[in-house]
């Protein structure tokens, strides 16, 4: 390795630990500098291993994690970035300090968390030898711009890795759509062959038209969001066949979800996450590991295993008070974590946290496309309290009005130590809906109360 | 006899960015509470309108995916024209963003290319290289102070005899240049402002049901007063917050 990239590789490792030292999260400077100094170093330190890249609009974080179990159950040497770093300086970042100039770990495999329009712009840097992709939906539009916009990144990215093997959501006519006449990749398509839930929150799709033709889709079937067997009537067309496919929903709750699936072979497996969103997500780790020649019996073991990602219906215990960490980012994911507490109800209480930082999205419209009306109709009753807090609780507090909440039942908390307080005093089990920065803030004051992991472990 | 206000949603399936669906609900909600009956009912692809059955027409802001459907739509069913002469007749309009373009006269996008729109009213919208996005307030005749997120690259300007819906306190409105924000022509509001901006802008969504209550009704037509205190909440909190900012980039 040349002594520009040995420099900015030991900027970049320095730097890390430095902000660890200061107890800082920093996760994009050190490859911010990194790159500063050497333009073309994440081409220089990818060479020595094969990289699986984890990209979509929900669902990326949980996904690796998934993969990530695979692969240490399979004693594969491999490293992955933290989940916050999943923009281009982050993953330099992770390269630096895993691979280093020497890559004397000796790894081989890389495992990265990719932000769509990250992926984009490392894939002229990089060579890839596999791309999940989870779904693709409309983000804030204040971070990304429109739904099109997204889908043309990614299209552009896996343009230019035609090497790569591609584990694709079929379900999704957005994602499906990647692959044109024209695609040399290897395809393993993900999906379903029924619906996943018996009430559903009522969604605007994302995907309401066709994308060759404009004509209107039809759905043999929808899971949720625009998810589904779908078809254009018009032009033809319409979803793959997957070859990693949920066969059979056997049960499901709040804390997890058993289903038959069939891959190679037709196995049932327990996923100790709960909710739809999540059954895909294993099928997208169960396509990875079909294309990387894992075999199904390890994989069920390892999906058995994976718990919750940090604030992704994350389980805590606060004294005697059991709280479920909610992330929620855009309708898309609300609402799916709307279907999961609608389709399990039981007597609880709620808190919802909205912020209007940055990584939350600084454009708060869309709690208006969050179904709310279904939310409080269908467990309002079982909300024992609901509290409200964060930057935009007032913005909250209309909204609840308007969904038809019960507003006596209803208080904006805006200090986390009283709304703590308040919550532990109940012993009632508690679901914490959150936005980004929110569940940071919220996550933070817990853990001065209750030992937990480190952020980003 | 009890007066009723039939709404026209104006493809909900092609312009449905973030929250426009409140602005219908919070004409709902302050039709109901003032004892007025509503309906509403949804034009979408295929469909034709017959103008005359409505009395408010939402329009909301699309991608630009859908918009490219619709333009077409328009003009193939001829709904365009249908929408001109409900606009001549005073009939009431609330127009968002991306609906709100639509009705003026063509848009141009950065790269020079031109796409005609309806024309119903005169001004004309040129693409933008940066969006201009974020919270922002703008003074509106009657009403006061509006609050509301704007997010659009494109800018708008407006013709000679046309006026704006209001002047920008802080923030871009039409085109970040001559304060104006939106449009304002006959019964017509058109307006930059996502947020959704009815919910939290209460005597704003009154302005908009009186004017078409006293297009139905003339002399007779009831007064819609309703404002509840979550919407003044939301909308006092965001006006304290532009302003503490206002103050705060005055400082430098």
């Amino acid at each position: 390795m040349d002594l520009k990239a040995r420099f900015a590789t030991f900027s970049s490792r320095t730097t890390s630990t430095f902000l660890r030292k200061l107890g800082r999260g920093g996760t994009n400077l050190p490859g911010r500098i990194a790159k500063k100094i050497d333009f073309n170093i994440l081409t220089k330190l990818s060479k020595p291993v094969k990289i699986i890249i984890v990209t979509g609009t929900n669902g990326k974080t949980t996904t690796t994690k998934m993969i990530g179990q695979i692969l240490d159950d399979a004693g594969v040497k491999y490293f992955t970035n933290k989940s916050g770093a999943n923009i281009q300086t982050g993953i330099i970042a992770a390269f630096a300090e895993h691979v280093g100039t020497r890559n004397k770990h000796g790894y081989t495999h890389a495992l990265i968390e990719c932000d769509e329009a990250a992926f984009h712009q490392i894939s002229t840097l990089i060579k890839t030898d596999y791309v999940v992709v989870t779904n693709i939906f409309r983000d804030q539009l204040d971070r990304f711009g429109e739904v099109s916009n997204t889908l043309a990144a990614i299209k552009t990215a896996v343009k230019n890795q035609p090497g790569a093997k591609l584990c694709l959501n079929a379900d999704c006519s957005l994602t499906s759509s990647i692959v044109t006449e024209k695609t040399k990749n290897e395809v393993l398509w993900f999906g379903t062959s029924g619906p996943l839930y018996k009430k559903t929150a009522r969604e605007l799709s994302d995907a309401a038209y066709c994308i060759n033709c404009q004509h209107p889709y039809k759905y043999h079937y929808q899971t949720f969001a625009h998810l589904g067997d779908f078809y254009c009537p018009r032009c033809g067309y319409k979803r793959k066949d997957p070859n990693i496919k949920l066969t059979k929903i056997v049960k499901t709750d709040l804390e997890s979800s058993t289903f038959k699936v069939k891959s190679e072979h037709e196995f049932e497996l327990t996923l100790n996450l709960p909710g739809a969103y999540n059954i895909y997500n294993a099928l997208a780790a169960l396509a990875l590991a079909r294309a990387m020649e894992i075999p199904d019996d390890l994989v069920e073991a390892s999906l058995e295993k994976t718990t919750a990602s940090f604030g992704r219906t994350e389980n805590i215990m606060m004294g005697k008070t059991p709280l479920k960490m909610l992330l929620v980012k855009n309708p898309a994911g609300y609402n799916q974590v709307i279907n999961l507490v609608i389709n399990s109800p039981k007597k609880s209480q709620a808190i919802f946290a909205l912020n209007d930082r940055i990584a939350d999205g600084t454009d708060i419209s869309w709690i208006w496309d969050v179904d709310f009306e279904t939310l409080a109709k269908e467990s309002g009753k079982y909300f024992e309290k609901i509290y409200l807090t964060g930057i935009r609780a007032a913005d909250l507090a209309m909204r609840f009005e308007y969904a038809g909440f019960d507003m006596k039942k209803v208080a904006i908390v805006e200090d986390y130590d009283e709304l703590l307080d308040s919550v532990a005093k109940s012993e009632l089990e508690t679901f914490i809906f959150q936005t980004y920065t929110a569940m940071f803030e919220i996550r933070r004051k817990i853990a001065e109360r209750v030992d937990l992991k480190e952020f980003y472990d | 006899m009890t007066k009723s206000i039939k709404i026209c949603h104006l493809y909900p399936d092609l312009l449905n960015l973030y929250g426009d669906l409140g602005n219908i609900k919070a004409m709902i909600k302050h039709l109901e509470a003032s004892d007025i009956k509503c309906s509403v009912d949804s034009i979408v692809l295929g469909d034709r309108l017959d103008w005359k059955k409505y009395d408010i027409f939402f329009v909301g802001g699309g991608q630009d995916f859908e918009q490219g459907i619709l333009s077409k739509e328009l003009k193939e069913t001829g709904n365009d024209f249908a929408i001109k002469e409900a606009i001549e007749n005073g009939k009431t309009f609330l127009a968002i963003c991306g609906g709100y373009q639509m009705l003026g006269r063509y848009y141009q996008t950065w790269e020079g290319k031109r796409l005609n729109y309806i024309g119903a009213i005169d001004f004309y919208t040129i693409g933008g290289k940066e969006r201009q996005i974020g919270n922002y307030a703008f003074e509106v005749d009657k009403v006061g102070e509006i609050v509301g997120f704007e997010n659009h690259s494109g800018r708008t300007f407006l013709g000679a005899k046309v006026e704006p819906l209001g002047r920008v306190i802080t923030g871009n409105g039409n085109n970040g240049e001559d304060k104006t924000e939106g449009v304002h022509y006959k019964n017509v509001f058109g307006t930059y402002s996502h947020g959704p901006v009815l919910p939290k802008n209460p005597l704003f969504t009154n302005l908009i049901l009186n004017t078409a209550l006293k297009a139905k009704y003339g002399d007779d037509a009831p007064v819609v007063k309703y404002t509840d205190t979550y919407e003044i909440n939301a909308h006092e909190y965001m006006e304290r917050r532009l302003a503490s900012k206002k103050q705060n980039s005055n400082n430098f």
